[in-house]
């Protein structure tokens, strides 16, 4: 089968014993959000663009950087080479058809780099949280994962899986995703929050703040302060109020 | 402006399919051309028209030959008679085909020196911190490298956090990863029907897309319900 997958690299960089996450295009944009936060705070560079059938296509001016004139596309690549990290930053939906190609030739491509490893995150809808005293916050990994040991020494809730495999009611590709990299042998976390639509800046600040723990980026006394907020995120629920409705 | 009370979702959230029970792997069906053509050895320039208020600006000019269709989504693929450009007219289609119908124009994308998309937005989706006060707003957005020709028509760059989807969209990631030029002049408007916007028509007719911008008077009385 044809390749799909059409990358554009911007800088060579080795990604060996580098850390990647990808957020899913899931309820209430989490994952995607908490990955803009990281960009933005970490100030990581474009290293690649990926053009696939498989995204819904979406374009503007790069959203990290007022009055730039550099494309962005739906799917870039970052890299911060302090932290080994790289994150594959999906900006639209994917296209089901495509789909599991595409995480496919995603997965295979990573694995040729020498990954350590992938951190997935996502979310679920809210009412699909059970017991509402836990923590709003789940996690799966697979028997590889390098985290195991740390994971074991927190108080974090295992997601409960059944017998037809992990399913993240409203994570989007997460459960296809992860299912791919199980099969592909190569290490993995998936984190996710139970959100609802509405202003999900919160859940992304959270979800960055449980995903340090994990995998050190940010010094922890202060966090937040070393947290920016992308440009992209201002005028999230629009401009100023028209004058004629007063 | 917006109607006071009006819900305004970002498109992400609206277009995404549910992927919760697999009900999508079944009946996939594919798009393609209506007719087996073939295609040419290069084209200038590749022309790409979104939207409604565009389709009726140029849906009654003579100087377009059609020459293939998708008629599952719309789509109307014409040359232009003088300049030998392409054009590629489409409106009301599913924005999850966004990418398939990239993939089908592609092999007139790929063989194109320029292209050129033209989309309409509503107005209420322009983002700026300052109040718009105006009945439309024009902006483009542009890949690396630049049009070996260029339009001659100076739009400013679309703010972020603005952005374009579908077609034109799509259409300009695929030349950027490509390293090939292109441009999308996005017009935010209120209300089309009542619009005349020259400089959308000075570049129509500059892509020899239309005759001459003094001739063009646009009908709005198939628009309007006033009769009906």
């Amino acid at each position: 089968m044809a390749q799909i997958n059409h990358w554009k690299s911007l800088i060579d960089c080795d990604l060996s014993g580098y850390t990647l996450i990808i957020p899913s295009v899931a309820v209430g944009n989490v994952g995607q959000l908490a990955c803009d936060l990281v960009i933005s705070s970490l100030q990581m560079r474009k290293i690649a663009l990926l053009y696939s059938p498989a995204l819904i296509p979406v374009s503007g001016y790069d959203p990290y950087k007022i009055g730039s004139s550099s494309l962005s596309v739906c799917c870039e690549l970052y890299e911060c080479a302090d932290r080994k990290l790289v994150i594959l930053l999906l900006r639209a939906p994917l296209v089901y058809k495509y789909g599991q190609q595409f995480l496919t030739e995603v997965v295979d491509k990573f694995k040729a780099d020498n990954i350590k490893d992938i951190v997935i995150l996502t979310s679920s809808f809210a009412h699909e949280k059970k017991h509402i005293m836990t923590s709003p916050f789940r996690y799966v990994a697979n028997e590889l994962c390098t985290h195991m040991s740390k994971l074991k020494t927190l108080d974090w809730v295992e997601h409960e899986s059944k017998e037809d495999g992990v399913k993240i009611l409203g994570g989007g590709f997460a459960s296809i995703l992860y299912q791919i990299i199980k099969e592909k042998s190569v290490p993995c976390l998936v984190l996710y929050k139970f959100a609802s639509e509405g202003d999900n800046i919160p859940d992304a600040y959270e979800m960055v703040q449980h995903l340090n723990t994990v995998v050190p980026l940010f010094d922890e006394p202060d966090f937040y302060s070393q947290l920016i907020h992308p440009v992209s995120w201002n005028l999230m629920f629009g401009g100023p109020p028209p004058r004629n409705i007063y | 402006m917006s109607s006071f009370g009006e819900i305004n979702e970002p498109s992400s959230r609206t277009a995404w399919e549910d992927w919760d029970d697999g009900l999508y792997s079944e009946n996939l069906t594919e798009l393609r051309f209506d007719r087996e053509m073939e295609v040419p050895r290069d084209i200038n320039t590749f022309i790409i028209l979104e939207g409604r208020y565009i389709y009726d600006s140029i849906r009654t000019q003579h100087n377009l030959e059609l020459i293939n269709t998708i008629a599952d989504v719309n789509l109307r693929l014409y040359k232009t008679k003088k300049l030998g450009n392409y054009v590629c007219v489409i409106r009301n289609y599913s924005l999850v085909l966004s990418s398939e119908i990239v993939e089908l124009l592609k092999k007139y994308i790929n063989i194109s020196t320029n292209v050129v998309a033209m989309l309409t937005k509503p107005l209420v989706e322009y983002q700026v911190a300052e109040l718009v006060t105006k009945d439309y707003i024009l902006r483009s957005l542009c890949t690396s490298k630049q049009l070996s020709k260029p339009i001659n028509i100076v739009f400013p760059n679309l703010e972020q956090p603005n952005i374009i989807s579908g077609i034109s969209a799509g259409v300009l990631c695929w030349r950027e990863t490509m390293d090939q030029p292109a441009i999308a002049v996005v017009c935010y408007i209120e209300h089309p029907e009542e619009q005349q916007i020259k400089e959308l028509y000075d570049l129509l007719e500059k892509l020899d897309v239309i005759p001459h911008v003094e001739n063009i008077h646009r009908t709005n009385l198939m628009n309007s319900n006033l009769y009906i």
